[in-house]
């Protein structure tokens, strides 16, 4: 009986169905794989349909079991260009479900990973506006199916100010039902460039920024329900919706503004909390998102119609370091990016580092910005909140520019066409008008600009340099140097001046650190006084028509101006004729002190009948006229006294008391007579 | 007929004037010999009576005076202000307009009203506009009605008031 050899047949069949699986795996993954490769045209045509576009698929193979691999992927703009490649992608990776093939006998990719896409920002972003409508439907016909994209090592290069930036993210995009969610990091890097193709290693190490976005999507409307950016320096939360073409937005933020870039290595130590809906709004105190954060953008409330390159912000409001600020216009961002903007910016709490007279900031922009260049003009209202309300004390500064053109590079170059500095004084409006203003800041420290200026002030060349302090609300030192100007020109800063001839030097510091506070020196060489105040009721009281005009050989004298007081001090008049010297302050309450001595030549005044007669009296041994007087009181009615001197001496011995008093009472009343 | 009718009533009507002016004259009279006889209180009625009864009388800014000086003597400031506050109001071109202001200020002192007490002395450092050549100082007098000598003293930088020879109220400036 011969045995039958269960053991040899049934292996035999097993390998034969396993070669036949094979044989057929094998024979469906070239079929495929064919097919996929020859779908490389269908895919640049169907994308060609919708946008202005070819795309250069190097390889396209299946993967088992669920992934399709596609190499080198390089989008170009249109055919039959050298170098107009919009991005290009090494490696793709999409995924499918083979349930859903077997079961719904549907193939829907559920996983794209992108890695290593490289694209040039400035034409990625001019071919997304260009091709934005065809961009749309072509996103409508891909399946409406939930979907996950990992996207790593994404680098775009962005040109700026003569450097290459390279901004190299990764990030996880997923949509769930009506959910759609965002997670990832970006590092912003100056870049080296690329060599042979490849990436050169990065010139900065930076921090990354880390994202995350959770978007609601119903047909119509979006709604944000987190919106969160976080870096060492930098933590912002956003929430709001979207529809009708209206973005509407809430949400804070916190700002250190001495950032300490340090390597790449170093962990992010930002202890940031988890948020939830109830506890937006915790007070600053409770709120820790960014230890040691010195700027806080709290209470942010955004309304803004979207027609994109065009931005109208309807309302922009929200509080800075717990003070008022808001912005209203327009901003388009289409190279180049422009603004048309309203701001205010109204000072209640102020820093450590305020200028604390400062009131407001508020006033309008329209400029533009591109290559590193902003052209602007516009006008800074800025309301000071001085001690002083008497009309004397200016409460308001506008600063009107047109004309303004900055390049902005490792120096900032300002070139304003027409500068006007103006501020009312009483009820006059002092101006101080600028022309052909230029300026350039060095920004080599942290927080501290060094600007060097220069311009033409009426027919003269003001030039100096000011240190500014970068943080908000920007106080300043600054050092000017007024060089041959006509002193007239200056009466619309101050009024008197109209009455001054001659060419005027003068240097000024300033600073608004603590307070407001002027002070400097003025030099008038070989001018003359005409109808001045002073000298006229001289002329007149006493008959001197000679005081009416007095040329002069050299005028100067300091000067201070404060929140408290303000004055001339060391002053000093040489006329051939006439010499003064003094000083005169006048203080928080409008009392002026002063003392003044006047020396007046014989010959002089011998053009007045009243003194030909004192001067006859005192006879020819008579000592020089010095009138040496201290004025007090209010400034619109000042007293006077005239001090002890040989000259006074002499008049009162040689003068018996009855005409002494006589005469008193004779220049009192014209004094008094004296508006 | 008719002239003679009108020639009698301006003679009555002047008659009755006179009349007037007399009576004010004495009741003023017998309130300053109550004020100079020490009697401040009986004195103060009667100023106050005259003031009621003829508020257009020459005397009547002595009258008013005196009546603001009573009040701060009797250490009644809220009156007394008041009254110096009228006083120097009514009263612009007075002589003694300096002194109600000097009265006022020494209340704003005692009462620390720095606001009243800068008010006021602006006034008073405004009040005349100092010339002062031969002298160092301009001195103003007035005699009040309960027989207080005060005096002014204007310096080119300080002003100083003086109550029966003591310094009662000082600005400098």
């Amino acid at each position: 009986m011969r045995k039958t050899n269960y053991s040899r047949k049934f292996p035999t069949n097993i390998k034969l169905s396993l070669f036949a699986l094979l044989i057929f795996l094998l024979g469906a993954f070239i079929a495929i794989n064919l097919l996929l490769s020859s779908l490389k045209q269908d895919i640049s045509g169907l994308i060609a349909r919708f946008i202005p576009a070819t795309v250069k698929i190097g390889n396209i193979f299946y993967l088992p079991p669920d992934s399709i691999i596609v190499k080198e992927v390089d989008f170009n703009a249109s055919a039959g260009q050298k170098d107009n490649t919009v991005f290009s992608i090494p490696a793709l990776t999409l995924k499918f479900s083979l349930r859903k093939i077997f079961a719904q006998h549907n193939f829907i990719v559920d996983r794209i990973g992108i890695y290593g896409f490289q694209a040039d920002y400035h034409r990625l972003s001019y071919y997304c506006r260009q091709n934005w409508e065809g961009i749309k439907k072509l996103i409508s016909i891909i399946p409406q199916e939930d979907i996950k994209l990992t996207a790593k090592k994404t680098n775009i290069f962005l040109a700026q100010n003569k450097k290459l930036w390279l901004i190299d993210s990764s990030f996880t995009f997923e949509k769930k039902g009506d959910l759609l969610t965002c997670e990832g990091s970006s590092f912003i890097d100056e870049a080296r460039g690329l060599t042979n193709g490849q990436l050169s290693s990065p010139r900065t190490h930076s921090l990354p920024f880390n994202y995350s976005l959770q978007i609601s999507y119903k047909p119509g409307h979006l709604s944000f329900t987190n919106l969160e950016l976080k870096r060492e320096n930098l933590y912002l939360k956003l929430w709001g919706d979207f529809a009708a073409n209206t973005l509407k937005l809430n949400g804070f933020a916190f700002m250190k503004t001495l950032p300490k870039e340090s390597g790449r290595k170093k962990n992010l130590s930002v202890p940031l909390r988890v948020f939830s809906a109830e506890n937006k709004e915790l007070p600053i105190k409770e709120a820790g998102y960014l230890p040691g954060a010195d700027l806080y953008l709290l209470d942010i409330n955004l309304a803004a119609r979207l027609a994109l390159p065009q931005v109208t912000i309807d309302r922009f409001n929200f509080s800075l370091n717990k003070n008022p600020a808001a912005l209203k216009g327009s901003i388009v961002f289409s190279a180049p990016f422009s603004v048309d903007l309203e701001y205010y910016y109204g000072i209640k709490s102020p820093a450590r580092y305020t200028a604390h007279n400062i009131k407001d900031i508020k006033g309008h922009i329209k400029g533009s910005f591109g290559n590193a260049i902003i052209e602007a003009s516009g006008i800074i209202n800025i309301g000071l909140d001085l001690k002083k309300k008497d009309g004397l004390t200016p409460q308001e500064l506008v600063l009107k520019y047109s004309g303004l053109n900055a390049l902005i590079d490792r120096q900032v170059r300002v070139k304003i066409e027409g500068l006007e500095i103006n501020y009312p004084m009483g009820r006059d409006l002092c101006v101080i008008p600028l022309k052909n203003f230029q300026a350039v800041c060095e920004t080599g420290k942290i927080n501290n600009c060094l600007l060097l200026y220069q311009a033409q002030y009426w027919d003269g060349l003001l030039k100096g340099m000011a240190s500014i302090d970068m943080r908000f609300p920007f106080p300043i030192s600054a050092k000017a140097e007024l060089k041959g100007v006509s002193a007239d020109n200056l009466k619309s800063v101050l009024i008197h001046f109209a009455k001054v001839h001659g060419k005027l030097s003068a240097e000024l510091n300033f600073t608004n650190k603590n307070r407001i506070s002027t002070d400097g020196s003025m030099h008038i060489k070989n001018g003359f006084l005409e109808n001045f105040d002073f000298f006229k009721w001289l002329a007149d009281t006493f008959s001197i028509p000679g005081l009416r005009k007095i040329n002069f050989s050299s005028a100067s004298s300091d000067f201070y101006i404060n929140e408290l007081n303000c004055g001339l001090r060391n002053m000093d008049l040489e006329a051939p004729k006439l010499k003064l010297q003094g000083y005169f302050d006048l203080d928080n309450n409008d009392l002026v002190h002063s003392k003044i001595l006047l020396s007046m030549d014989k010959q002089l005044l011998r053009e007045s009948p009243k003194f030909i007669r004192l001067l006859n009296v005192l006879g020819k041994h008579a000592p020089d006229f010095q009138f040496n007087f201290q004025l007090s009181g209010y400034l619109e009615r000042m007293n006077f006294l005239w001090l002890k001197s040989d000259f006074k001496e002499a008049v009162q011995s040689a003068i018996p008391g009855f005409v002494q008093r006589n005469i008193e009472k004779e220049v009192e009343k014209t004094i008094q007579s004296i508006p | 007929m008719k002239k003679s009718i009108l020639i009698i009533a301006i003679l009555l009507f002047l008659a009755a004037g006179a009349a007037y002016a007399d009576d004010a004259s004495h009741a003023f009279a017998e309130a300053l010999t109550a004020a100079h006889n020490d009697e401040n209180n009986f004195a103060f009625m009667q100023f106050r009576t005259f003031l009621q009864e003829y508020p257009e009388s020459k005397y009547a800014q002595q009258a008013m005076f005196a009546i603001g000086e009573y009040y701060f003597m009797s250490a009644n400031y809220s009156q007394a202000k008041e009254t110096f506050y009228k006083f120097i109001e009514k009263y612009p071109d007075a002589a003694s307009r300096i002194f109600a202001m000097a009265y006022l200020l020494n209340m704003a002192s005692r009462l620390s009203d720095n606001k009243a007490s800068l008010d006021i002395q602006k006034k008073i450092i405004n009040f005349t506009r100092l010339t002062l050549l031969f002298r160092k100082s301009k001195e103003y007098k007035y005699a009040s009605a309960f027989n207080k000598k005060l005096v002014a003293v204007y310096s080119i930088d300080s002003i100083k008031f003086y109550a029966q020879d003591k310094l009662f109220a000082e600005i400098s400036y």
